[in-house]
């Protein structure tokens, strides 16, 4: 007896750790194993939807629609989740990861992508409507679907670019804007730029100039543009392999926004280092009479804040040797995990409904992908710019980087960092050539190794 | 009873005892913090990509690192940082605690306002830095723009001339802090006889600070710099939120690419290989450091 207490008393803390570790490591196994079950077993219990809708309207709209569902469907409850652009990725990353993911996203086409060679994603074809597949846009489609006939996700609104000008500051310099039948080329943005530039009080500094452009991470802007200048960056080889080169056609993008920026002094230097959405400020202030790419849904923002007496208007894509552009659209997705892939779709065709895309679209002034909306008579008012971001869609055209592994890293890792050297003046166009040629080769090698296909 | 218990315990039974003593400690610490760095090291030898299994793949991900300019260029970034933002920090915090050691008035004031900074959270630094740098509405710009320094206002964290000197300034003015603190610390710990002998011997303030500040202050100096170096070379949030690595990568120090790699792009087993490379170097580092410091003290 005593001998029992003793050894109970010596051994206490052994006693006291092996129960602590019991239950630190009971708690580790029902964690992993919950993790687990995430994709074996039914799930009850709302499904989540991530939205990354963020100006106000859009959000509104969101919600609406979210909530028609929830009285129309009390047996299969939807939760909105309100995400952000900056936080999505990581967001699901970590999802994907640890089993725990919205049933329902929202994200772009660009970026799916690369989730579904990681096989994050299901294959929605099997849901999809009739009347949805034939109401789509077909580069939308094609720009979601996989060789094997797997769609990774539902386009519903294409992030398309738009230029947008101050009338006001055109009719001052006897500049005629462009109309949609008869289309600027950059030599005449070169010239009316010239005369847009203007320094106001003679103290040599200029106050207004001709263009603007948000430079920070423009990668997608001239991705999208060198459509138009007949090139593509990638390019596919005898074998079949992608090659990326910067030839004639890309040198020629570059060369004509360099133009303006070094030679000519008609393009803001304030756009380098800049996003999109800061040199909104600058264009509602007056100093740039054009910003030459913006997205379309700046316009909400231009309504939104623009002054008393302020008039800003959108002119038709600008064209090189054609205005095509590359597309990039927002969708929604349904990660492999889910257990209710069906009901989530429903959802979605519920959500992106021929009338519902109209709102969707309206609410946060972007093209939307349905031929059904492009075409209402709401999307064709002069006044806000619709009519042109509606005739957009007829130029919209599927890069050949679309798809392609190591794409998105090949963006953030290559593209960006050279081309913000480039409009620091840090680089020739021949050195920014051969810096793309040579780093993406090492770039995109890691993926051709592991054999990864579209 | 009790006293038969005590009496039989051996030298063998006390380590027993102390290891009793140890082990509720041990074991969570063991658990949510020992067995998660084992497992990021290990992670660190497999090619595990977001998306796919874990497989061992030996130093394959050192192999890539040793040709990975990219890798290389952000060490180069990542020390340049530690060294400038290490340095300016001991000098500035010597400074800053051998005034405050003065017993000035108000010192206690001083002492907390000057903690200000370090007590924010580096993303919070980073917030009201990037307010500061702002292009548009930063007040820099305004300040120099107005004095007549400059013509236009310049863009401090997207430039190739700027970003570097904007983010180590930041860097500076959030850390300097605790090195003070550190500093003020030690200075107090000085015997004033030492200083009452120097002045005897018509030392000069100068000399003083030499003479008897410094070596008294050695063992202190050589904490602060193996913890600042750790801190900075493993800085991440601040740089995040001003310049997410840019411009060209510029500003990317190896955790910011670290986190690239996997959150970005998705390799996890390199980027905890990255990691581990980072734990080597710093720990080479503090051993050499360490080492000439212990010397010095002892012989």
């Amino acid at each position: 007896m005593n001998r029992a207490i003793s050894w109970i008393l010596n051994y206490k803390g052994f006693i006291i750790a092996g129960l602590l570790s019991a239950i630190i490591i009971s708690f580790y196994i029902a964690g992993e194993l919950t993790a687990r079950n995430s994709s074996g077993e039914v799930q009850t219990g709302p499904l989540r939807f991530l939205s990354l809708a963020w100006q106000e309207d859009a959000v509104k709209v969101v919600n609406e629609i979210t909530d028609q569902w929830n009285q129309r469907h009390p047996e299969q409850q939807v939760e909105l989740i309100q995400g952000s652009w900056s936080a999505v990725h990581d967001f699901l990353i970590t999802g994907f990861e640890t089993g725990d993911i919205p049933d329902i996203f929202h994200y772009e086409s660009a970026i799916i992508v690369d989730f579904a060679l990681r096989n994050y994603l299901a294959d929605l074809s099997p849901y999809i409507s009739k009347e949805m597949r034939e109401d789509v846009l077909e580069v939308n489609w094609a720009s979601v679907t996989r060789s094997s006939g797997e769609v990774i996700g539902i386009p519903f609104l294409n992030a398309s670019s738009i230029v947008l000008y101050n009338p006001d500051l055109f009719a001052e310099a006897g500049v005629t804007p462009p109309t949609i039948e008869n289309p600027w080329t950059w030599d005449d943005v070169h010239a009316a730029a010239e005369k847009l530039t203007i320094d106001r009080d003679g103290d040599g500094v200029t106050d207004q100039w001709g263009t603007a452009l948000g430079l920070r991470n423009c990668a997608n802007i001239f991705m999208n543009l060198s459509i138009s200048f007949g090139g593509s960056f990638f390019y596919n080889d005898d074998q079949g392999n992608i090659e990326v080169r910067v030839g004639e056609p890309e040198k020629k993008l570059l060369g004509t926004m360099a133009k303006m920026l070094f030679i000519d002094k008609t393009m803001a230097p304030s756009g380098v280092g800049k996003s999109g959405t800061e040199m909104i400020p600058g264009f509602l202030a007056g100093n740039y009479a054009m910003v030459v790419s913006s997205g379309a849904w700046a316009r909400q923002q231009l309504v939104e804040n623009a002054g008393e007496g302020f008039h800003w208007a959108v002119m038709p894509p600008i064209k090189a040797i054609s205005q095509s552009m590359g597309i990039n659209s927002q969708t929604l997705s349904v990660p492999n995990s889910c257990t209710r892939q069906a009901v989530a779709m429903e959802f979605i065709q519920f959500l992106l409904s021929a009338e519902n895309s109209t709102r969707l679209a309206i609410s946060d002034w972007v093209l939307p992908t349905r031929k059904s909306s492009i075409a209402d008579p709401r999307l064709q008012d002069v006044a806000s710019g619709w009519n042109i971001v509606s005739q957009n869609a007829q130029h919209l055209s599927v890069g050949p980087w679309v798809g392609l592994p190591g794409y998105v890293e090949w963006k953030s890792r290559v593209a960006n960092p050279t081309f913000q050297e480039f409009f620091s003046g840090r680089m020739s166009i021949e050195e920014v050539a051969e810096r793309i040629e040579r780093e993406s080769a090492s770039v995109l090698a890691r993926y051709q190794v592991r054999g990864l296909k579209w | 009873m009790a006293n038969s218990v005590t009496l039989t315990r051996t030298p063998r039974n006390r380590n027993l005892d102390q290891l009793q003593l140890l082990l509720p400690i041990m074991v969570p610490v063991l658990l949510l913090s020992f067995i998660p760095l084992i497992r990021g090291i290990y992670i660190g030898f497999t090619d595990y990509e977001l998306g796919g299994q874990i497989n061992f793949s030996g130093l394959d991900n050192y192999r890539i690192m040793m040709q990975d300019r990219f890798f290389w260029r952000s060490m180069g970034v990542g020390f340049l940082w530690t060294a400038i933002v290490t340095a300016l920090q001991i000098g500035l915090g010597m400074i800053l605690a051998l005034l405050l050691n003065q017993g000035l008035r108000w010192t206690s004031l001083y002492s907390v306002l000057m903690l200000v900074p370090w007590a924010m959270p580096p993303i919070v630094r980073g917030l009201m830095w990037r307010q500061i740098y702002s292009p548009d509405t930063g007040a820099l710009n305004l300040i120099l723009t107005q004095m007549g320094i400059i013509d236009n206002p310049i863009n401090w964290l997207a430039s190739f001339e700027w970003a570097l000197p904007a983010i180590i300034v930041a860097g500076v003015w959030g850390e300097v802090p605790k090195a003070a603190l550190f500093f003020l610390a030690g200075l107090k710990t000085i015997p004033g006889s030492l200083y009452e002998a120097a002045e005897l011997d018509g030392a000069s303030a100068f000399r003083k600070f030499r003479h008897i500040t410094l070596p008294m202050m050695k063992p202190i100096m050589a904490a602060v710099v193996s913890l600042s170096f750790m801190w900075n070379f493993n800085a991440f949030g601040l740089i995040w939120i001003l310049t997410q690595g840019g411009p060209g990568g510029l500003t990317r120090l190896p955790m910011l690419a670290a986190y690239e790699e996997a959150f970005r792009y998705g390799y996890v087993g390199y980027a905890a290989a990255i990691g581990n490379v980072m734990v080597i170097i710093i720990s080479v580092f503090l051993f050499f450091y360490l080492k000439v410091q212990l010397k010095e003290r002892t012989g």
